[in-house]
């Protein structure tokens, strides 16, 4: 009967952080964690990676850990679950990785030879870039926002369609 | 000073406030955000000591002096906002890391012993940041060595100069990635065709250069279609004014001769339809010609295009649109330029005849066409969004529907029909919708242009009727000139709808231009070598490679492979077994170091030389359309039958194809006959063994194989491969016993190297990956 409880998240042998087996710190520029293994021993690893799970969805869940080699150390199943100066810590490090600058008006959008070429004001201040096959690097997610993918590798996001003012979205909407 | 970017004369003016002069810095590059993150232009000076950040906007001021005659009052001044300045020696390991959303630079500060964020920047500037890393970062023997971290001055030379492989092997120099007419960078480097600049005038005389060799058939078609134009012109005159005031009214010069004006209108028909019969015979003559010449050198060029091109994505869309655009041109050529001038023709002949005929009432009749053009142009435009609505729920709907067709057994098993209905229903219904709006709009817009024309028609019969009353115009003038004014319509519309055509036209003419500007990454030196004595000697000597510049697949990878050895790549899926042959092959070239084959290098060699002597059998096997026997021939078209059956016979492809009704006549290819994926393979090692070739590699070519028929191959290949330099990359440790060595590679690096009793005596990857796979084959029952 006991074989029968090996479940399958046994199977996958995921390592769950919470707060007490992982601290994170802030070292240099970036973050460091230490990790308690089962076994009792500590783990320091001067710089660790973030990588949301669901980015789209879920910002503070799911979040994994990885070393420098790509290797996963562990898997934050909830920010929230971490003492308040740790998850300022973790925030801080996902919203730096993953900021992507947010169009509130699309200026201009002129269209030439199959690029297309935008001049947006964002949240970061008034930006210009270059799409090729328009159509096809606006990906949306859901029926309200959309994410923009520029020609160099960029991303920018529209956090909502119906958000946005009627000039901008008469531009936008023959490549939806 | 290796510039990156062009630097403006503010950025060495402000660094010199700092007292760094120009002369001493090294290299200069640009990103376009700064360490705090805000977008602004951000220059980076690296000096012998220092790395100083200068971040700034560009400022639109007044011109200081300015005088009143000044064509530019305005200029644009460099302002900065902030400085930061890194002492090089506290610093190392340089990298360009990539986010979510652009990128950030790092390096590893020794002082503090942490990672420092040294700048962001958008992807746009990644490339130039991360060679600037590689000119920063030490090489590998100095960064070792004791003195590796404060380089001595004979090592800076080294260390400064270009990138290695930066202008080796046809690599771009720095300074084509931008434009030189307006100094933006090219969307792509490899195709230095800038669509802001791109010269109206060169696209039209590219496409005039297919025309040239046909330039009297167009000389014809062009006299035809104007003079199908004035008898076009001509026609309303002779059947209206003509008719009435000459032939049916009394005292006309030509009174009762009816049967003369009837004679006339027929005649005129009849040369208007030869002229048009002509026209068309011609027409249809040339054009396919056009298009074959196009498609042909598109085709040609296009081979001539390394593996690079087509594993770039944007580059493998384009190729996609090719045929279609050569399409689109066709259709420009037959169905849009013909017409296009004898509209404008035939729009010019008719105004200019109606302002002669009577100036009052073709100010009437044309009141209306600016409003009316003004229409149809708003309404096409609202038309191409709902066809593009349409065409977007139509590909959705289609999209999903052979998706659930060909995944039925995925559907079935998890029993989720009901869903997949639903699903589809939405999307049906989605189109539906889109479709109804789109024939509401079309079906009242349209007729509601259509009205205004009608308008304008009766106001012309209405004043022309008055101006007939009071004896100011004969009633025959009148006909001809509401018949002239009915011709006006269709050209209007024509010319509305043509500019979307011309457009298209002309952006296919573009990208067809790019395909064929596009210059091979891969190319053949000039002065390239052939070896006549060919003995298969390899040497990698510190390789590093990457498919883009932002990941590297292998990185320094060095190994020697004697003639005629038997050797064995080994590692895990996506450690760069594979790049190693496409290396070696050429179908790409490395971005740093060496590769050599009877100590010369790869890239100084002819590609005769190359394919001639070296056969590769990848994981993709690709059989062409055709018989087995010309898929096996494809390698040597002078093979003879026998050579083909013994080719056939070591790669073990003999004993199934005996067994085909058609035997090496069997057809393979879309409706014709499937091979297995084992049987695929031992046609392609037929293919590679036929050429005799002095280095073979197998790459994974025994993966779809059962161990039994593996091992009968690898029995008959033992003897083949003798004398003959033999690289095997394989999956299963099982194949790759009996090489003479073994390289294990892990994330693009050699791991470890030796051979198989060596490696497993060693302890690392390789005995880890044997065991896990003898392990994982006694636990099925298999055990070897």
């Amino acid at each position: 009967m006991s074989e029968n409880k090996y479940t399958l998240a046994d199977a996958a042998g995921i390592i769950y952080l919470d707060k007490t087996n992982a601290t994170f710190f802030r070292e240099g520029d970036f973050i460091g964690a230490e990790l308690k293994g089962e076994d009792g021993t500590c783990s320091r690893h001067g710089r660790v990676w973030l990588h949301r799970s669901f980015p789209f969805d879920m910002l503070y869940e799911y979040i994994s850990v990885q070393n420098k080699d790509q290797e996963e150390l562990g898997l934050i199943k909830n920010v929230a679950a971490f003492d308040e100066d740790q998850q300022a810590i973790l925030r801080d490090e996902l919203e730096r990785k993953y900021y992507t600058p947010q169009i509130k008006k699309i200026l201009t959008l002129k269209e030439t030879r199959g690029f297309s070429f935008w001049k947006v004001i964002a949240d970061c201040g008034e930006l210009s870039f270059t799409l090729q096959d328009t159509s096809k690097s606006i990906s949306r997610i859901g029926a309200d926002r959309a994410f923009i993918f520029d020609i160099c590798g960029n991303r920018y996001e529209i956090k909502s369609l119906s958000g946005l003012d009627k000039n901008s979205y008469r531009k936008l909407e023959l490549y939806l | 000073m290796t510039e990156f970017d062009r630097i403006p004369r503010e950025v060495f003016e402000e660094a010199q406030k700092f007292g760094v002069l120009e002369k001493d810095i090294l290299f200069a590059a640009h990103a376009d955000k700064n360490p705090e993150g805000v977008f602004c232009d951000n220059w980076m000076l690296i000096t012998e000591d220092e790395i100083i950040m200068i971040g700034g906007i560009e400022l639109v001021t007044h011109k200081e002096n300015a005088r009143w005659n000044d064509k530019m009052k305005l200029c644009v001044k460099y302002s900065s906002i902030s400085v930061n300045r890194l002492q090089r020696r506290d610093l190392s390991d340089f990298k360009v890391e990539k986010q979510i959303s652009g990128c950030i630079m790092t390096a590893y500060n020794k002082k503090t012993g942490s990672y420092c964020l040294i700048t962001y920047l958008s992807c746009k500037y990644e490339e130039d940041l991360q060679e600037l890393c590689r000119l920063l970062n030490p090489k590998k023997e100095e960064h070792n060595s004791p003195e590796g971290e404060d380089a001595t001055d004979d090592k800076k030379g080294h260390r400064h100069g270009p990138p290695p492989g930066m202008e080796h092997g046809g690599k771009r120099k720095k300074e084509d990635a931008f434009c030189p007419k307006c100094g933006r960078r090219y969307p792509d480097p490899h195709n230095k065709i800038c669509p802001n600049c791109i010269d109206k005038a060169s696209v039209i005389k590219r496409l005039f250069f297919f025309v040239k060799k046909y330039s009297f058939s167009v000389i014809i078609i062009l006299l035809a279609m104007v003079a199908v134009s004035a008898i076009g012109v001509i026609s309303p005159y002779v059947s209206s004014g003509f008719f009435y005031d000459q032939v049916l009214t009394a005292g006309g010069k030509f009174y009762g001769e009816v049967l003369l004006v009837i004679m006339l209108i027929v005649s005129l028909k009849v040369l208007s339809l030869l002229v048009d019969m002509v026209n068309n015979i011609i027409t249809a003559r040339i054009v396919p010609k056009l298009v074959y010449d196009m498609k042909k050198t598109i085709f040609d060029s296009v081979e001539k295009l390394s593996l690079g091109f087509f594993t770039n994505r944007r580059t493998g869309a384009l190729m996609n649109q090719v045929n279609g655009d050569a399409n689109t041109i066709y259709w420009f050529f037959v169905e849009g330029l013909p017409y296009l001038i004898v509209n404008i023709f035939q729009t010019v002949a008719v105004a200019v005849l109606m302002f002669f005929i009577d100036w009052r009432l073709s100010l009437v009749a044309l009141i209306f066409c600016p409003l009316c053009f003004w229409l149809v142009k708003l309404l096409s435009h609202t038309m191409k969004k709902f066809h593009a609505k349409r065409y977007a729920a139509a590909r959705s709907m289609n999209g999903q529907l052979s998706d659930v067709l060909s995944g039925v057994r995925v559907v079935k098993a998890f029993s989720r029909e009901k869903e997949e209905i639903e699903r589809f229903n939405d999307k049906s219904r989605h189109l539906a919708d889109t479709d109804r709006s789109m024939s509401i709009f079309a079906g009242t817009a349209f007729p509601g242009v259509t009205f205004l024309f009608t308008l304008s028609s009766v106001l012309v019969l209405g004043v022309g009727g008055w101006l007939v009353i009071i004896g100011d115009m004969t009633y025959g003038t009148l006909m001809t000139f509401t018949a002239y004014s009915a011709m006006l319509i269709s050209p209007l519309m024509f010319f509305v709808n043509i500019t979307q055509s011309i457009t298209n036209c002309f952006n296919a003419t573009y990208r067809l231009m790019e395909v064929m500007d596009a210059e091979p990454e891969v190319f053949e030196k000039d002065d390239a070598i052939t070896i006549d004595d060919f003995r298969g000697e390899i040497r990698f000597e510190d390789v590093t490679f990457g498919y883009d510049k932002t990941r590297k697949v292998i990185e320094d990878v060095s190994m020697h492979i004697p003639a005629g050895a038997k050797i064995g790549i080994v590692g895990h899926t996506g450690a760069g077994k594979s790049t190693i042959a496409n290396l070696l092959i050429r179908l790409y070239d490395t971005d740093m170091g060496r590769i050599t084959i009877d100590g010369a290098d790869v890239r100084d060699l002819t590609f005769e030389t190359l394919r001639k002597n070296i056969a590769i059998v990848s994981q993709e096997t690709y059989l062409f359309q055709g018989t087995i026997l010309d898929n096996i021939r494809y390698a040597k078209p002078s093979a003879t039958m026998e050579e083909i059956i013994t080719a056939s016979k070591i790669s073990g492809a003999h004993d199934f194809i005996i067994k085909l009704p058609d035997g090496y006549s069997t057809r393979l290819g879309w409706g014709y006959k499937e091979l297995s994926g084992g049987e695929r393979q031992r046609v392609s090692i037929a293919r590679a063994i036929l050429r005799d070739p002095k280095i073979l590699i197998l790459d994974e070519a025994t993966s779809a194989m059962d161990t039994k028929t593996e091992r009968a191959i690898q029995a008959a290949l033992e003897k083949l491969t003798e004398n003959r330099t033999t690289i095997m990359i394989a999956h299963r440790l099982s194949t790759l016993r009996d090489c003479e060595k073994l390289f294990v590679i892990e994330h693009g690096k050699v791991a470890e190297e030796g051979t198989h009793l060596e490696l497993i005596h060693k302890k690392g990857i390789y005995y880890k990956l044997y065991t896990l796979q003898y392990q994982a084959l006694k636990n099925a029952g298999v055990g070897e």
